[in-house]
């Protein structure tokens, strides 16, 4: 099932890019960057508003290391993200969600008069989202389709227009109770592929992130945060990066529902 | 013109004065409590009572069982003025049975058997006044028989007056009243009677002297011999001394009364007694002839009032008497109920023969129980006040001259013969009868209470050791099923089953044990009966603690659940219950298990049942809050972990 719907998304958004990735001439050496860290910090909401609708929305306060201390985190700003979108969830085991995507991309080189300090990324995204246990573990497959407007910082740099596809499988694994509950502390290892298409691209392969998580729930809240490696190409053909990135997110959620039915339970003593 | 006004006038005050038009009736209608239809004319006076007026006309059928076959008829023809009636009524009766003996060839061949009772009636103004005839026939093998003959039956505002003569055919022989009444129904002259009774065919003389009897004789008229013979001297003697002019105390009293006569006897005196037979036989007759009227007979057709009386004489009676009279009844009965109470206690016919001294006394109580017995006629005409007519110098000479004299009560104790003279100081002394009487009772009343307070000592030594051997029963079958309750109960939640031990231990067994050493040693019988009353308390309490302590933790952990909602993560897509209203039910917990450990340390169970009740009320008021806005109450049960602070935060 999974697969067929990541073939189907390949074939449709990312093939006919393939051909024009093939006009950029990449060198046949293979150039890694340095690791570099970097630290995010996310708060994560979702409002149900009635039985399917909900409103989404994250934000993202996120730094990178000092261009000459490669492992300190939070050296420069790096980005301020703010996601919002409406799903509706058809079944407690799938949903789909769209809306846009505000992104302010800030300077890598603080103070170079040659960037603009920072600069707007928008995109309208949305997501399929596919739930399935497996035993105690609850493992979350997310599709998600980001339609990018995208400039480098460079004065006077031109915006981009890409399609990026994003397919991550998060299992989140209780630690102390059976199953995932309220008070569960959780192991959630996840892995997430990007694919991006593009007249300027020269890889699809755009990114792939192994995150590992520790949580807890806690009512509305959920404490959620690890560590991220990721690695893929840069804009310069050849050329790979590879990042540590301290992940630290609070999630929360509120019911309005006004109608909403409470479980009924009436004990008489 | 002046004429017509009159005219018109006299007819409006005509119409004033009878009121309302007449109304016809037809239909249901119950005439002396049985029913009929009736066909007559009424009206409604200012109370909406229906006054009969003109003609009536009652008729009744009905048919008995199937299987008996009976058949009733009633007919009633008259008339009613203002609701009374009045002029020649007709009453007739019907009775016949049919016994059907076989069917053939499409035949019924059955036998009738039948009664038939005419009453030709006169009254005037709702009374019988005139002559009356009465008709019975009789059908029985295909032939009309007369049963009864009336030649002479007349009335006079409602009493039977002048010539009185009835006859009935029964068998071979005829039974016959034969008497003269005076006005007002007085018996006069000769009265005689034949009639059957105790299987003798009586024949029965009265002479009366304007409604005293002088004297009877009964004779058996098969066997021609003399079966009694009453004078009643007292009576002509001072019928005798009134004649005479003589002053003794008595006068003839304006009162009448019914068919027997009384003067200084009582109802078991022969001079009673040997009046029951006629008037038994009187009374029938009456009853038969009057059955139609209210005024006479009740609706089972007993006689309430008679139309022929008896005279009687009316006796002087002084200020001390009649303060007697009012005084004694209450003091006769007084001593009647406590003799019939302690006569009744069925501990006492064992206890009698405790000692001589028991049996004397419970003899002595017997005895004057049947003297008091003796009394009861007496008694029955001083509570009506009718003691007035009879002389009770006679009936204390003939019936109580034992009164005030020295009673002996003799018993066979062990094979011994023993016997007690009881005195009755200062009763003869006093003068007249009432007084001795009072005195009699009185001293009556002293020894038998003297016989109660001994008898009360045996019966309640014997009532403390019966009640004891009951209460130590009942407290060892009842501690049996409170235990085995407490040791057999099933309880799957391992919680609830050791608080039912521990209860089981503290109080079934440490408290309990150490009551009934009390209840064993203690030598009064209050003590021993107060502790056995707390043991009882006990082992209720317990045994209707149990169902509660063992739903204790299910009652927590219903309450857990009501104070969780299902939610919906959304992060990581699962379902799960949370806590609401979280600070209340972590109080609650704190309360909760502060309660449950009381419980368990409790060693006594009035204690005990204070802190189950406690359980109870904060699992009530936990239900109560659930929904509640409490927001503000958690705020104050914020960071408090004391128990006894938190209790009172909960209001409880």
């Amino acid at each position: 099932m999974y697969r067929i719907v990541v073939f189907l998304v390949i074939g449709l958004f990312v093939g006919p890019h393939l051909v024009q990735a093939q006009e950029i001439t990449v060198p046949s050496e293979k150039t890694s960057l340095p690791t570099t860290t970097e630290s995010w910090n996310g708060l994560y909401l979702k409002l149900r508003l009635s039985d399917r609708w909900w409103w989404y929305q994250e934000n993202h306060y996120r730094r990178r290391s000092s261009i000459d201390n490669n492992s300190d985190f939070v050296g420069r700003m790096s980005q301020l993200y703010n996601r919002f979108g409406m799903t509706y969830m058809f079944t407690d085991y799938f949903e789909v969600t769209f809306g846009p995507t505000l992104v302010w991309n800030f300077t890598p080189d603080p103070g170079n008069p040659e960037y603009v300090n920072s600069v707007l990324e928008p995109r309208f995204w949305h997501q399929w989202l596919l739930t399935q246990s497996v035993g105690r573990v609850k493992v979350l497959h997310q599709f998600r389709f980001e339609h990018r407007f995208k400039r480098d910082n460079n004065i006077g740099a031109d915006y981009n227009y890409t399609d990026r596809f994003r397919y991550k499988i998060t299992a989140y694994v209780p630690l102390n109770k059976p199953k995932m509950e309220n008070n569960t502390l959780f192991i959630a290892p996840s892995n997430e592929i990007f694919i991006e298409t593009g007249k300027h691209k020269w890889n699809i392969l755009e990114e792939n992130r192994v995150y590992t998580a520790i949580g807890y729930t806690y009512n509305n809240l959920m404490f959620f945060g690890g560590h991220m490696w990721t690695y893929g190409p840069t804009n310069n053909p050849g050329t790979y990066r590879n990042r540590h990135i301290i992940r630290l997110n609070v999630m929360y959620t509120i019911d309005f529902r006004t109608n909403r039915k409470e479980i009924t339970r009436n004990f008489s003593f | 013109m002046k004429r017509i006004v009159l005219l018109i006038s006299l007819s409006l005050c005509a119409r004033l004065l009878t009121g309302q038009d007449l109304k016809s009736y037809q239909g249901n209608y119950k005439f002396n409590g049985i029913e009929g239809e009736a066909k007559f004319n009424y009206q409604l006076n200012p109370a909406n009572e229906s006054i009969l007026q003109g003609d009536f006309k009652f008729e009744s059928s009905s048919k008995g069982s199937f299987s008996e076959n009976i058949f009733e008829r009633k007919a009633i023809i008259g008339r009613f003025e203002l609701n009374k009636k009045v002029g020649t009524w007709t009453y007739l009766d019907e009775h016949h049975q049919v016994t059907l003996d076989q069917v053939v060839d499409f035949k019924v061949f059955s036998r009738l058997e039948s009664q038939q009772v005419k009453i030709s009636a006169n009254y005037k103004s709702g009374l019988p006044h005139g002559k009356w005839t009465i008709e019975e026939n009789t059908y029985e093998g295909d032939k009309l028989k007369r049963a009864s003959q009336s030649d002479a039956i007349h009335f006079q505002d409602g009493n039977l007056v002048n010539e009185l003569q009835y006859k009935t055919f029964k068998d071979e022989h005829t039974q016959i009243v034969r008497g003269k009444l005076l006005e007002g129904g007085i018996l006069h002259g000769e009265l005689a009677m034949v009639y059957e009774s105790d299987g003798k065919l009586i024949s029965e003389i009265r002479n009366y002297e304007r409604g005293f009897l002088l004297g009877l004789v009964k004779k058996d008229l098969r066997s021609d011999e003399l079966i009694e013979e009453v004078i009643f001297f007292n009576t002509i003697d001072k019928l005798k001394e009134l004649s005479d002019g003589k002053q003794n105390g008595f006068r003839i009293a304006d009162e009448v009364f019914g068919m027997t006569y009384r003067d200084g006897f009582l109802r078991d005196g022969f001079e009673y007694v040997a009046q029951s037979q006629g008037n038994q036989f009187l009374e029938g007759f009456l009853k038969k002839l009057l059955k139609n009227d209210e005024l006479f007979t009740n609706t089972e057709g007993d006689l309430i009032q008679s139309p022929i009386h008896t005279k009687r004489f009316v006796y002087e009676l002084s200020r001390a008497d009649q303060k007697s009279i009012e005084e004694i009844p209450s003091l006769y009965r007084e001593n009647v109920k406590k003799t019939s109470e302690y006569l009744a206690e069925s501990t006492l016919h064992l206890l009698k023969n405790k000692s001589d001294s028991t049996l004397l006394a419970y003899s002595y109580i017997q005895l004057q129980s049947d003297n008091l017995k003796r009394m009861e006629d007496l008694f029955t005409q001083i509570e009506s006040k009718r003691i007035q007519f009879l002389d009770v110098e006679v009936l204390s000479e003939n019936y109580f001259s034992w009164v005030g004299t020295p009673d002996t009560v003799q018993v066979n104790y062990m094979d011994q013969e023993i016997s007690e003279v009881i005195e009755y100081r200062d009763v003869k002394s006093n003068s007249g009868f009432f007084q001795i009487l009072q005195a009699f009772l009185e001293n009556q009343k002293v020894q038998l209470e003297k016989r109660y307070a001994l008898l009360d000592v045996s019966l309640q030594t014997e009532r403390n050791s019966e009640e004891l051997l009951q209460l130590s029963k009942q407290i060892e079958s009842f501690t049996e099923k409170v235990r085995g309750l407490y040791s057999n109960e099933v309880i799957e939640d391992p919680r609830s089953a050791l608080l039912v031990t521990s209860i089981s231990e503290n109080i079934l067994s440490n408290q309990l044990e150490s009551l009934r050493t009390m209840f064993a040693t203690d030598n009064e019988f209050v003590q021993k009966q107060s502790n056995a009353e707390m043991i009882l308390n006990l082992l209720t309490t317990t045994e209707d603690l149990l169902p509660i302590l063992i739903t204790l933790y299910s009652d927590f952990d219903k309450l857990d659940m009501l104070y969780q909602e299902e939610v919906f993560n959304p992060f990581t897509y699962t379902r799960y219950n949370q806590r609401v209203q979280e600070k209340l039910f972590d109080s609650y917990e704190i309360v909760f298990e502060y309660y449950i450990t009381q419980i368990q340390n409790s060693e006594d169970f009035n204690t005990l049942n204070s802190w189950i009740n406690k359980t109870q009320i904060l699992n009530r008021k936990m239900t109560e809050l659930r929904g509640e806005d409490t927001r503000r109450l958690e705020k104050r049960l914020n960071r408090e972990k004391e128990p006894l602070k938190l209790e009172s935060l909960l209001g409880l």
